[in-house]
């Protein structure tokens, strides 16, 4: 956000103050920028420490009665396009071992008496919750979930009327797929009969042309012609092959049915 | 942190860095969002909330550059006000010491 896109969400966002008095806190923003940029940040940085321009505005409402509630706001952002914050790479904290950790209660109070000290140094490494090996450590397993403790399970052997059923589905869509697949087929048959038929005949046409006509001009005519019907047909085979893979992928499937009801069956 | 007792502490946090020197408010959210973590945004609002109730008064100040600056000066009820937080945060504090101790953690 810039800072003129965070100004005017706020200012449209304190709708419920009087202009003034608006214009007295937007001013206090302004200043804000003013100062921020003056120390060399910039203006989608300071807008964004400066938080949600909405949820500022918030604040500045009267205080509501307890038990009174008000409709949620509604008030969209006037954010025109947004540049990225500039890349900092991340720092990440070096891991926390015996030796470079800090004690974060170095000087207070000693312990209340029958505890255990954590930092101090003199106790034995193994009571040392920071030096103590992981699997010294008294952790409960987290209980099994009940997908993991379903998967868990051994199968269960499946029943005579389980087969009969999964056998008398799988004849019915293997009988209407190959029903339809066979439509199909004759359909894919006589399409490949005109490309490739088109494709010869054109090809023939074209060349025989040099030998059968004696005339130049009608010569180079049938021989562009026939190229040019050759091409077309070799094209439209090309949109056959692509048009038909979802067919012969249907087919794999209807002929895999089967196969696999019988790998199921004697497994 | 509970934004109840966040916006109690940053209060405190206020009063007390007006209690002996008046402040613009820039440097009010400077010190403040430097050592806590919060929004810069969230001062100001608190500004504004103290001046209504009194606790605090703006006087505007020229500055060598740009607009006047304001300024912000502690009333006498806000100097009261401060003592009596001041006195519930001594309050808390110690208590949550003394729950620490009992837990052996500090």
């Amino acid at each position: 956000m810039t800072k003129r896109e965070f100004l005017l969400t706020l200012e449209k966002a304190l709708y419920f103050l009087d202009p003034a008095e608006r214009r007295d806190i937007l001013n206090d923003y302004e200043e804000h920028f003013r100062n921020e940029l003056a120390e060399g940040k910039n203006e989608y940085q300071i807008a964004s420490d400066l938080g949600n321009p909405v949820d500022i505005a918030m604040q500045y409402k009267p205080e509501q009665a307890p038990g009174e509630t008000r409709p949620p706001e509604r008030i969209q952002p006037v954010i025109k396009r947004q540049a990225p914050p500039p890349y900092t790479p991340p720092v990440f904290p070096s891991a926390r071992t015996a030796e470079n950790r800090v004690d974060p209660f170095a000087g207070s109070a000693a312990p209340a008496p029958g505890r255990v000290d954590p930092f101090a140094s003199n106790i034995p490494p193994a009571d040392n919750i920071f030096s103590a090996p992981r699997d010294n450590r008294t952790c409960t397993p987290t209980p099994e979930t009940a997908f993991q403790q379903a998967a868990a399970e051994p199968k269960k052997r499946k029943g005579f009327w389980y087969f009969v059923g999964r056998a008398l589905s799988t004849f019915l869509y293997v009988f209407c797929m190959v029903f339809v697949g066979i439509i199909a087929l004759v359909l894919v048959v006589a399409g490949w009969a005109v490309v490739i038929g088109g494709a010869v005949a054109g090809l023939v046409e074209g060349i025989s042309a040099f030998f059968v006509y004696a005339n130049f001009g009608l010569m180079i005519g049938m021989f562009l012609g026939g190229v040019g019907v050759a091409l077309l047909c070799v094209a439209l085979g090309f949109l056959m092959v692509k048009g038909t893979i979802g067919l012969f992928k249907l087919a794999k499937k209807i002929i895999m049915k089967p196969i696999n009801l019988l790998k199921e069956v004697f497994a | 942190m509970n934004s109840q007792l966040k916006r109690g502490v940053l209060e405190l946090c206020v009063f007390s860095m007006l209690y002996r020197n008046d402040c613009y408010g820039y440097q009010l959210v400077k010190v403040i969002s430097d050592n806590i973590a919060i929004s810069d945004g969230t001062i100001y609002p608190l500004l504004k909330r103290l001046k209504d109730d009194g606790l605090v008064d703006t006087y505007l100040v020229e500055s060598g550059v740009g607009p006047p600056r304001k300024f912000y000066h502690l009333t006498p009820k806000g100097k009261e006000q401060t003592q009596m937080e001041l006195f519930s945060w001594r309050e808390f504090e110690n208590g949550v010491n003394e729950v620490l101790k009992a837990g052996g953690i500090l």
